[in-house]
């Protein structure tokens, strides 16, 4: 393998501001990016925190005019992508301000891909296929985990498929993140550990990459480390700002990391499973990262070794694969215990064919090509097996 | 549901990863400059091609404006040639005249050279206007009841005018007729109402009372009226067989009728709108 410090690589990142207050410079953006109606795209749930009113408070104050959509599902679905980039238009809209999570981010990013391309969100799958740049995209993150709000993707809801897309390209970073980690101290205890682990698990994913490097390196090893020490804090005191600060910045870190380094055989399976069962796409991660490990170490072992000494503080390089893989397992068993997460997913047992179909589509995600470990079907389907019900 | 695939080729795989991680073509960072230039250049020949139709319409407005200017000139020297030949008719009967053999013969002539009078005077306030499709109706009135008043030579016969139709307008084909009609009446009158050549004659314009829209024309007299005690009748005289015909073409209602106070007759056309 190339020297990956003589090795030729690109580094992709939004602006970002980060810290208590960054929330309250949206205006200020607005202004810059020349925009004189912003569309605001949130979820109901964000709105009953007060979060996107308070977006909406800032750019009225500034005399900004606005429209608002926040018919976004927790999945965010194409239908409601093509929804909001109609109203974009129809509006006249020339800005977004994303407020949410990653489903109000990721459907925002679709709205405005299709603002600027036209045509349907699902024709932009896979990678590099948004040929104009959408409108100026503000992202006000109010959860630590997924980090849309610095990454090139874009996960939709296919929902005549039952099963997620990945929109993948430099078109689709968002032009400034605010970073606000006061926004997330309204997250109760099952949505700040579902989005911690899906934080976690984009560093782990990063920096066990194909396509890891020095720089992805850097922020997903500090990212682990954030969050290995903030989430259970953060979970068990939500008001814990400094717990919460610390998991906003490891969810940042490891955005910038598995933007760059792309993501492994866990996100390509969480986004067939959370498509299909719509299941939080957290908890899928939460679930899959463990056995995924035990599967990949054997191809990377030194990888999951700096990664298990950064999560559990103890030596591993060096240590045969199978140990490594069974330390780094347990401790990542324990931290999903820990955080009240379970150990499968709770529904009727699925079918063989339900599975393989399943198997079919993570193999298909974009998200697979960086697996450390090329997986077959058999060995994605004996994966799945480990965290769902099969009949 | 997607069908089963095999997991992607290594090179396939190897040409996905170069794109994720932005070294594939066409993966650079987004960036407006590409798209501002195309929207500029596209606003730019946008403007030229507004620029051009802007210069083709002025240029077609000019030359339509030439062919009404050209228009207008055809249609008054038209109107020229039509008054011309009024009065090349009219000094034919002039002629004709002269070479009457009888008193008969020469009021014939007289009373048909004064009718091609009047249609030449309608041209001639038409070529005075410069407005060659209609006719203000007042001076219309007033230059037909005028020549034949001044002709008549009737010094202590005093004409009086009640116009009260400001503004109204006819169009040539309607002022014609009308013209006609007034020349006939008013010669009537100042041919057999003042025997003695004194008395009043009273020229009335206005929308009738009774009937809204419908113009009302009077020519009154105060004179001893007909000899015979009745009232004028269509069939009586060319004059009267021509206002009949007139009328009629003008969808227009006519009579003769006694003044309520004292001597005289009225003569009342009616044109409804
Ligand atoms: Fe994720």
């Amino acid at each position: 393998m190339e020297d990956p410090f003589v090795a030729l690589r690109k580094f992709v990142a939004p602006e970002f501001i980060f810290g208590r207050g960054a929330m309250a410079r949206c205006a200020e953006y607005a202004a810059t990016f020349g925009a004189s109606r912003p569309l605001i795209v949130s979820d109901e749930g964000v709105a009953a925190a007060g979060w996107a009113g308070r977006v909406e408070a800032q750019l009225q104050d500034a005399g900004a005019d606005f429209a608002r959509f926040y018919d976004v599902s927790p999945n965010p679905r194409d239908a409601e992508v093509m929804a909001g980039a109609e109203l974009f238009l129809r509006e006249r809209c020339d800005m977004i301000v994303a407020v949410g999570g990653g489903s109000p981010m990721d459907c925002a990013k679709g709205i405005g891909a299709v603002a600027t391309n036209g045509g349907h969100v699902l024709d932009f799958e896979g990678v590099d296929n948004v040929p104009q740049p959408m409108p100026p995209l503000v992202c006000v993150p109010t959860t630590a985990g997924t980090a849309a709000d610095l990454s090139q993707f874009a996960i939709i809801l296919d929902l005549a498929r039952r099963t997620k897309i990945a929109i993948i390209s430099k078109g689709m970073v968002p032009d400034i993140s605010l970073s606000d980690p006061e926004t997330t101290v309204t997250m109760d205890a099952e949505l700040s550990a579902e989005t911690g682990m899906d934080a976690l698990t984009h560093a782990f994913e990063a920096y066990a990459s194909n396509a890891s490097s020095p720089v992805t390196d850097l922020h997903a090893l500090e990212a682990v480390r954030l969050i290995a020490a903030s989430l259970p804090l953060a979970v068990e005191r939500p008001d814990d700002l400094a717990a919460r600060s610390r998991m906003m910045m490891g969810s940042l870190l490891a955005g910038l990391a598995f933007s760059n380094a792309s993501l492994g055989v866990v996100h390509a399976m969480a986004h067939a499973m959370g498509g299909l069962l719509d299941l939080p796409h957290g908890l899928c991660n939460a679930l899959l990262l463990e056995h995924a490990v035990a599967f990949n170490c054997p191809a990377a072992p030194e990888r999951y070794a700096a990664l298990g000494e950064v999560l559990l503080g103890r030596p591993l390089t060096g240590a045969p694969a199978d140990e490594i893989a069974g330390v780094v397992g347990e401790g990542l068993a324990e931290l999903r215990r820990r955080l009240g997460l379970g150990e499968r997913v709770q529904i009727e047992p699925l079918s063989r064919r339900a599975v393989s179909d399943l198997a079919a589509m993570a193999l298909a995600d974009p998200c697979v090509v960086t697996n450390p470990r090329r997986p077959e079907a058999s060995e994605i389907e004996a994966l799945y097996a480990a965290v769902l019900p099969v009949a | 549901m997607r069908p089963s695939s095999p997991s992607p080729e290594p090179d396939d795989a190897r040409a996905v990863r170069e794109r994720i991680i932005g070294l594939g073509s066409g993966s650079a960072r987004k960036s407006y400059y590409p798209q501002l230039k195309e929207k500029i250049r596209d606003l730019e020949a946008k403007q030229l091609e507004l620029m051009d139709t802007v210069r083709t319409l002025e240029e077609r407005e000019s030359e339509l404006e030439r062919l009404v200017d050209e228009k207008e000139a055809l249609l008054k020297e038209v109107h020229h040639r039509v008054k011309n030949n009024f009065q090349v008719i009219g000094s034919l009967l002039n002629l004709g005249l002269g070479l009457a053999g009888s008193n008969e013969e020469a009021a014939a002539f007289a009373k048909t050279k004064r009718r091609i009078d009047t249609m030449a005077m309608v041209y001639g306030q038409l070529l005075a206007a410069e407005s060659f499709a209609e006719l203000e109706l007042c001076s219309l009135v007033r230059n037909v009841v005028n020549a034949l008043f001044y002709e008549a030579e009737l010094r202590d016969v005093e004409l009086s005018y009640d116009l009260s139709c400001l503004d109204l307008h006819l169009s040539v084909e309607r002022a014609i007729p009308l013209a006609l009609i007034l020349a006939e009446a008013a010669s009537n009158a100042l041919e057999h109402a003042f025997p003695t050549g004194g008395g009043k004659l009273a020229v009335r314009l206005g929308f009738a009372n009774d009937a809204p829209g419908t113009i009302r024309l009077a020519v009154e007299d105060d004179g001893p009226g007909p000899r015979s005690g009745g009232l004028p009748e269509p069939d009586s005289s060319l004059g009267l067989t021509l206002i009949e015909a007139l009328a009629a073409q003008l969808k227009a209602l006519w009579r003769y009728e006694r003044r309520g106070e004292g001597p005289g007759l009225r003569f009342v056309l009616e044109l409804r709108p």
